[in-house]
């Protein structure tokens, strides 16, 4: 039954996608898509690392065919998401199991966190990056194949080259293989050279010196470091708070007007979600896993110091951890009775309350989970 | 209460088992009705997107301190031909920018930019003077912003050719 049912429910949460997203794609250009057309065209002599070489070759191939109507800038976007999505499934199947993977992938295709990078076509080098992170990460947890490691750094390398951010695929894919797939990485000498194989990567990407030497007046903060990392991090757990609220989705978050009670949120939110990765690396795998995958694919943004807070389309990779987290928790919760989750153990408290010869009903207790 | 055959109870129609159902069904609901409700934000969302002007209004009522939504809403007025409300759009955000409590970042580039575009609006009206009394308040504000300076400039040079 599942075998049919999984296919059928991915299938209906692809055309659903297409449904919300499809009907929107000749709408006109939105806010700074305009700056990446205009280099569209010239996007052909700039095909050299490092730098965002994908993501302007895939503008530029989309402006050769259509020039400057967004029909098919958008269709990309739609196209990456839904490959994104099928990722999401396909690691969430071999991490977790296929109920699971299926919530999580619908999470993350349909969840209206994620629609600013879909609609945006300024948000491709997001959705790019995305894509390859994803396709690394499911070739070491889901490919036994031998050439799985060239295939992950030729990956992590596309990701690399569609946003800089695609460097994080060296970390994420570490703490993949450390917490799912440990037998994989217990070499000595693997971890060592993964991460100096992930240094010289970060090295040779000029654009990341550029930012972490960033001034006020090219684009960095005003803000000194704690003002900044405080603000930040007021901003990542806003926006996360959005993931179950469903509210207040922006083009323009204003994380200056939050005030107080929203940074000592956050504070306590970080300070327990890394106590909690802590305690959940072994005994509850993929909750360590969601958390630490979402904590790093916004470290970068809490490192270099801006002149901008967190946008919604920022947040796409970070939304992989905990899509997956809600994919499970789903069908448990489905199944969770409020009142005991144990079944037999409500029976036997049922049958205990009920009798004549009981002394109270929570003398039952005793013993019991 | 309905006992069963075997004189315990009926699991079915015990109150604590109906309980339990019915705490367990209104879970299920929540989590549909949350699922619904998310699919249907998205697809608010994605119409939004598709609508300049209504995305940048939406971003002011959601974000109605910051002077940047404004700023962009104002150039959506611009674009439709409203230039009263784009006017009017940009003096508030000029206000914003330079509020209390606002980035240092927003007091140069939110005032600079705010004014800059409010100058270029008196311009293209034919009041260059009106344009130049505009940059020449904004420059007071400290540190200036380079597009700012740079408009002043050209409306010095614009009044001095005329005169």
């Amino acid at each position: 039954m599942a075998r049919v049912a999984t296919p059928l429910v991915l299938v209906s949460l692809i055309l659903l996608t297409l449904a919300l997203y499809v009907p929107h794609l000749g709408a006109p250009w939105v806010y700074e898509d305009e700056n990446w057309l205009r280099q569209a065209p010239q996007a052909a002599q700039s095909w050299r690392a490092p730098g965002r070489a994908l993501t302007s070759q895939s503008y530029h191939l989309t402006w050769q065919i259509v020039g400057n109507e967004p029909l098919l800038f958008r269709a990309g976007n739609v196209i990456l998401h839904l490959a994104s999505g099928l990722l999401v499934y396909g690691i969430g199947r071999a991490l977790i199991s296929g109920p699971a993977a299926v919530v999580g992938a619908g999470v993350f295709l349909l969840h209206p966190l994620n629609s600013e990078t879909v609609s945006y076509v300024s948000a491709r080098p997001d959705l790019l990056s995305t894509v390859w992170i994803l396709l690394a990460t499911w070739i070491a947890v889901a490919c036994a194949t031998p050439w799985r490691w060239p295939l992950i750094l030729g990956a992590v390398w596309l990701g690399a080259l569609s946003k800089e951010t695609g460097l994080l695929g060296v970390p994420l894919v570490a703490l993949t293989l450390l917490i799912w797939r440990p037998a994989a990485v217990r070499r000595p000498a693997f971890m060592p050279a993964w991460v100096v194989l992930g240094a010289i990567l970060g090295a040779t990407w000029s654009s990341v010196r550029v930012w972490l030497e960033m001034n006020p007046h090219m684009g960095g903060s005003w803000y000194a470091w704690p003002d900044f990392l405080r603000l930040q991090v007021t901003a990542v757990w806003y926006l996360m708070s959005q993931l179950l609220t469903l509210q207040s989705f922006s083009i323009d978050h204003d994380i200056l007007a939050l005030g107080p009670r929203w940074t000592i949120v956050a504070v306590v939110l970080t300070v327990s979600t890394a106590i909690l990765i802590g305690i959940a690396w072994r005994r509850h795998p993929l909750v360590a896993w969601g958390l630490a995958w979402m904590g790093l694919a916004v470290a970068p943004r809490v490192l270099f110091r801006t002149n901008d807070f967190l946008n919604e389309h920022q947040l796409y990779l970070a939304l992989v951890g905990p899509s997956l987290l809600v994919g499970a928790a789903g069908p448990w919760l489905w199944r969770w009775c409020p009142l005991a989750a144990d079944r037999a153990w409500w029976r036997e408290l049922q049958e205990h309350w009920t009798s004549e010869s009981h002394g109270g009903p929570y003398r039952t207790l005793k013993g019991l989970p | 209460m309905q006992q069963g055959g075997m004189g315990g109870p009926n699991l079915s129609t015990h109150p604590g088992h109906l309980r339990q159902g019915s705490l367990m069904s209104l879970l299920r609901c929540a989590m549909v009705a949350w699922a619904v409700c998310a699919v249907w934000t998205t697809d608010d969302r994605a119409q939004l997107w598709a609508d300049e002007p209504g995305l940048w209004a939406d971003a002011v009522a959601q974000a109605p301190a910051k002077p940047r939504p404004l700023m962009n809403l104002a150039k959506q007025y611009v674009i439709d031909g409203d230039v009263a409300a784009a006017d009017a759009a940009y003096r508030q955000a000029m206000a914003l920018a330079s509020a209390t409590g606002r980035s240092q970042d927003e007091r140069i580039h939110g005032v600079g930019l705010a004014a800059t575009n409010l100058a270029l609006l008196r311009c293209r009206a034919g009041d260059r003077l009106g344009a130049l009394a505009i940059t020449t308040a904004a420059l007071k504000h400290r540190p200036v912003s380079t597009t700012l300076a740079e408009v002043h400039s050209w409306l010095e040079l614009q009044r001095l050719s005329c005169s």
